[in-house]
């Protein structure tokens, strides 16, 4: 809804506050070959990568939380990062956006290397990065506005430029008449924009989001990720994060990192991770996604669909290829499940029969002959 | 009756005035201090370890020292800082002694309950150390601060009584010399009923400053 309204004030958002150079933009962006990432995915030619991490390790009281993970994030991608939780992902986003320091290894945003900065440099380069929380984290005595004025008012900047920039970044997230609200008066989902507001505030190139969905309802969650997905194409931001929701991933991310056990599992493209996991633990965050994914094709399309229940007896016999022999049509089965409980099967399948008008109708009857629960699957 | 409010009207003013002024130096000396103790506490802003164990014995060495002895033990300090150790200026100084560490513990609880998430938020905004304490850690912590504040006040109140007993004015040395050293039970009674009074009426104005915050948010 607010990405719509938003894509049509598309021209305000080429305002010079995301799109005029930056001071520090063109010089910094120019890495002198040095300073190059030296892992094997580094295309030569083209621009440093969005973000880099290179060997990162931490440990608390001796448990090895992260431990030697190498990562590249191509500039204006959407990077998610997954595993179970203690698999070490929070940590990961820590190091990687300067809440946490490592114990060896180096953390580079767009080329630059900033692990290990102290001081003025250490605040600048977390300027540069935007991070936003599970749980929000907003700062309950202010209002929206300020909120996302925060982080201008910690870098010395005018009162009437952070005004007009926080108008300018409540509108860009969609609450533009909300600025005046007590933070706390705001819903999740409104809560999360703020936030986000407020992470862009310095114009970040890279956005961390930690779990950021995670405390929203499922409709909201998706309105947020659109919102992220189209400030990446505006703002040109390079995306990543952590979510424990392969829904997430699947819905937002171009590229997807699994760790387990503080350690990369696999890394690639979402795409070939569902289709063909190659780790043990990429495999099992495949298969937990398996019923919401099929509930979403069983809902898309407008051909009709049949939801067959199996209990006892039909449940036992090959029902399916009985009907393709017996008629004329041919059941192509969306999803399913069985479950055996105590020895007793039972089952239920979504099927598209297509074929002529009159023997689907003989076929759902004669399914029905057979002791089998039929009825439409419509969405619900 | 009238005597009786012509008697009280002295004490309850010095009442005031040593409450008053002993809570804002407290305020003064515990405040910061109270801050350093969030501040460089294992896992904080700045942590400092060593130093914290050491603040930490002398806050607590200082909170289980009886009052009483307390300002006998400094006289000495009231001489210098006022130039006497009788009244109610003198006994100022003892009760923002009593009283920083108290208010110390209270600024360091309330800044522990805002949200780890919420300073991490600030620190990733690129704030500097003062800037969040101050911009941050102190607005979100502002009701607890109030409610420990009162409390801070309410316990001045009592401690202000046994100051009067030796010398300091007020309404216990009021109720003390006047009330049970003359056998006038009127002016004990009146003098503990003044003092539920402002201990009443501090407790009712921090309530509602507590709620007038939290219903701005």
């Amino acid at each position: 809804m607010v990405s719509a309204e938003k894509t049509e004030d598309e021209p305000r958002f080429r305002s010079p506050m995301f799109h005029a150079p930056r001071p520090d933009g063109a010089a910094s962006r120019l890495i002198p070959s040095s300073q190059k990432p030296a892992a094997p995915a580094a295309s030569p030619t083209s621009a440093p990568p969005g973000l880099t991490l290179l060997g990162l390790r931490k440990s608390f009281g001796g448990v090895p939380v992260v431990d030697g993970i190498s990562l590249e994030v191509p500039r204006g991608s959407v990077y998610g990062i997954v595993g179970r939780s203690g698999a070490g992902k929070t940590t990961l986003l820590r190091m990687a956006c300067l809440l946490e320091s490592p114990d060896s290894g180096e953390v580079r945003h767009g080329g630059r290397k900033v692990s290990g900065l102290a001081g003025a440099e250490l605040l600048a380069a977390r300027r540069r990065a935007g991070v936003v929380f599970q749980s929000f984290n907003l700062f309950s005595s202010r209002t929206a506005a300020g909120n996302v004025a925060f982080p201008l008012e910690a870098a010395g900047l005018p009162r009437r430029e952070i005004r007009d920039r926080v108008t300018r970044l409540l509108d860009l997230v969609g609450l533009a008449g909300m600025a005046g609200r007590p933070a706390g008066r705001l819903s999740g989902g409104e809560r999360q924009r703020v936030a986000i507001a407020r992470a862009l505030a310095h114009e970040p190139e890279i956005l961390f989001c930690d779990e950021a969905t995670s405390a929203l309802d499922p409709g909201t969650t998706r309105s947020v990720l659109e919102l992220i997905l189209s400030l990446r194409d505006r703002l040109g931001l390079t995306v990543v994060m952590v979510t424990h929701q392969m829904e997430v991933v699947r819905r937002a991310c171009d590229l997807v990192a699994v760790l387990d056990e503080g350690r990369l599992a696999e890394a690639g493209e979402v795409a070939e991770l569902f289709a063909r996991p190659r780790s043990r633990a990429g495999r099992r965050l495949v298969e937990e996604q398996l019923p919401d994914e099929a509930r979403e094709i069983e809902e898309s399309g407008a051909a009709p669909r049949l939801r067959l229940r199996f209990g006892g007896d039909s449940a036992s016999r090959p029902i399916l290829s009985l009907l393709a022999r017996s008629f004329p049509v041919e059941a192509n089965i969306l999803s399913g499940t069985i479950h055996d409980i105590r020895g007793r099967r039972s089952g239920e399948l979504v099927v598209e029969l297509s074929g002529e008008e009159a023997a689907v109708a003989e076929a759902t009857s004669w399914l029905g002959a057979q002791g089998v629960c039929v009825e439409e699957a419509r969405r619900g | 009756m009238a005597e009786i409010l012509g008697l009280l009207a002295l004490p309850l003013a010095e009442t005031v005035v040593m409450v008053a002024a002993s809570t804002a130096a407290a305020l003064l000396l515990g405040g910061p201090l109270g801050l350093a103790l969030y501040l460089i506490a294992p896992g904080g802003l700045a942590p400092r370890p060593a130093l914290r164990r050491v603040l930490d014995r002398a806050v607590n060495a200082l909170r289980s020292f009886p009052f009483v002895i307390l300002m006998i033990l400094l006289f000495p300090l009231s001489r210098l800082v006022v130039g006497t150790s009788i009244g109610t200026a003198a006994a100022i100084v003892p009760l923002s002694i009593a009283a920083a560490p108290f208010v110390a513990r209270v600024v360091e609880s309330a800044l522990a309950e805002v949200d780890r998430g919420v300073v991490d938020a600030a620190i990733a905004s690129g704030a500097t150390r003062p800037r969040i304490a101050f911009a941050v850690l102190v607005p979100e912590a502002l009701p607890s601060l109030v409610s420990g504040l009162t409390l801070t006040v309410i316990n001045l109140v009592g401690y202000s009584a046994m100051a009067g007993a030796i010398g300091g004015g007020g309404l216990g040395d009021l109720a003390l010399r006047y009330g049970y050293q003359r056998f006038r039970l009127d002016v004990t009674i009146a003098s503990v009923l003044a003092i539920l009074a402002l201990v009443e009426g501090a407790q009712y104005a921090g309530t509602r400053l507590v709620r007038k915050l939290m219903s701005m948010r």
